[in-house]
């Protein structure tokens, strides 16, 4: 194929598929038309064969960054306006592809290696990274095909959106590969569209390999997402890891249980009903399922755990030193934090009087009798003010 | 026992078994297509595949001549990984070249079999490495921009955290 003259095609029928979207298959294979490189049916070049304008050339560039209409296109398409000059320097025969340094070596498998700037070839460059990331290359249906006749030389030479678009390399000779240390497999499955292959290799990988897949380049991006199963079972994946490490079912539960039932257990007035112990016991295995418990939340949950325990009557007071829950007997109370321990009476705050159970000290309730109740000396003198 | 011959791309001539090259379903759809009349010496070229993978392609096919039909895949279940056999597992001890050309083969001449056990071979290439260790593997440049990268890696922070 290396002296073979570019010769062009009439591409109009696969680009309307294509744009049609009848076809889904937008990187099926391409096979050549006919031997003589001239639409079926012509024994010799149209009039205006190489007319050199290349006018509908920059217009069709725009496949690669945005859309083109139908009509537009029926009008560019026409061959006669189609003009492709022979190739200035043929390819290597059979060197589709160069492994060694693999995304670098554009001409490797660069179909129409050197022409001017303002010919198609110009145009037809690799797609950029950017371009492979987009939306549509995500939305491919994964087409199984078994690439027959893909490997025809000649097939390089069909121009037409797909090879302007994403720049299949089909020339390959039996045998490249041999003796390569290194194969960017995904690469070269995808660019030959061997989307079996590419299905059963996902389908033996998890879903943690599946996302590392993803990460290793764009082709290897778009490679994986053009199977649909895989990229299913890595967005359930992750979203399953979201909702674990976010804790949001654990959150769930906890909005659920009504906060009246943690009051109760703070009064401790209901341990005397016979379902409190049923219920302290579903808390109990309950408490047991959440164990993370927000920062603002930790106090509450403290206080929650230690009424649990107290025994009928009993109640708690927030410890003078370090506020942990304190069990409050009579007129003293002891801290329930072991590093604490701190025993204090609930009058004064101050620690407990051991020998004498009498507090001297004012406390908040001891102060307001003196102050405020009514018949005595201070409030019949403001009495007496009125 | 009927004989074909297979044509390499490179012109080296083999001849196989009839029922051991019908593991190829390319070659079986050929032969059930044209009929298969014993007396012809026909030669059946296979242009796509050249002399050395050739080779390899039916001392694999040689060797699983017998197996049963493989199982339908479960599409729900994980498939596993580990469970190549201990002839397969020395029959692909190769380069990865090597490899590849008996995915390219095995695809083109549609042997289910050798093609399941390529590609979970080099599924086990890519399982539990991180994207650095698979592109150092495989010898990719990382050809994402920074801002492309950040994109992709935000898309599967999840996956890192277990």
């Amino acid at each position: 194929m290396a002296d073979t003259p570019l010769l062009p095609r009439r591409p109009q029928t696969r680009l309307h598929r294509r744009l049609s979207g009848s076809g889904g298959t937008p990187n099926l294979a391409v096979t050549p038309l006919s031997t003589n490189g001239f639409p079926a049916g012509l024994q010799a070049p149209p009039p205006g064969w190489l007319a050199p304008e290349p006018r509908p050339w920059p217009l069709l560039a725009r496949c690669t960054s945005t859309p083109i209409s139908q009509s537009e296109l029926r009008t560019l398409l026409d061959f006669d306006e189609i003009t492709v000059q022979p190739r200035a320097t043929p390819t290597q025969p059979g060197l589709a592809t160069d492994t060694s340094s693999s995304i670098s070596s554009e001409s490797g498998y660069d179909s129409w290696p050197s022409h001017g700037p303002d010919t198609p070839t110009s145009l037809g460059r690799a797609a950029t990274p950017l371009e492979r990331l987009r939306p549509w290359s995500q939305s491919k249906a994964p087409v199984q095909i078994r690439d027959l006749c893909s490997w025809d030389a000649t097939a390089s030479l069909e121009i037409t959106a797909d090879s302007i678009i994403t720049r299949k390399r089909s020339n390959y000779t039996p045998g490249y590969f041999l003796h390569h240390e290194r194969v960017d497999f995904l690469r070269h499955l995808f660019d030959r569209n061997m989307y079996e292959a590419l299905r059963i290799s996902f389908s033996y990988l998890d879903p943690p390999s599946l996302c590392h897949v993803a990460q290793v380049s764009p082709t290897w991006r778009e490679a994986l997402y053009s199977d649909f199963e895989a990229v299913r079972r890595k967005a359930a994946f992750l979203h399953r890891q979201k909702l674990n490490l976010e804790n949001l079912s654990a959150e769930k539960s906890v909005l659920r249980s009504s906060p009246r039932k943690a009051m109760g257990n703070v009064s401790n007035l209901l341990s005397l009903s016979p379902s409190y112990a049923k219920r302290e016991r579903e808390d109990k295995s309950h408490a047991g399922h959440s164990k993370l418990v927000s920062p603002s939340k930790i106090r509450h949950q403290l206080f929650t755990q230690e009424a649990s325990k107290l025994a009928p009557g009993e109640q708690l007071q927030a410890c003078p030193r370090c506020t942990a829950p304190s069990r409050v007997t009579e007129t003293s109370a002891q801290c329930s934090r072991r590093g604490c321990g701190f025993s204090f009476c609930t009058l004064c705050m101050c620690e407990s009087h051991k020998d004498d159970t009498f507090c001297r000290t004012p406390g908040k309730t001891n102060g307001k009798s003196p102050k405020g109740s009514i018949a005595s000396k201070r409030s019949k003198n403001r009495l007496k003010r009125l | 026992m009927p004989t074909i011959k297979l044509q390499s791309s490179d012109g080296e001539v083999f001849p196989v078994d009839v029922e051991i090259a019908k593991q190829s379903v390319t070659i079986k759809t050929m032969l059930d297509d044209l009929g298969m009349e014993d007396e012809e010496e026909e030669i059946v070229p296979l242009p796509n595949v050249n002399a050395a993978i050739l080779k390899k392609v039916i001392q694999w096919a040689t060797y699983h001549k017998d197996d049963p039909p493989a199982p339908e895949d479960d599409e729900n279940k994980e498939k596993r990984t580990d469970d190549i056999t201990s002839w397969d597992a020395d029959f692909l001890k190769v380069d990865q070249g090597t490899l590849f050309e008996l995915i390219l083969a095995s695809n083109y001449l549609d042997i289910k079999g050798l093609l399941d056990v390529t590609c979970k071979t080099v599924a086990n290439m890519i399982k539990g490495k991180t994207p650095e260790e698979i592109r150092k593997t495989f010898n990719i440049k990382n050809d994402f921009t920074p801002s492309e990268e950040e994109q992709v890696r935000k898309e599967n922070e999840w996956c890192e955290e277990k």
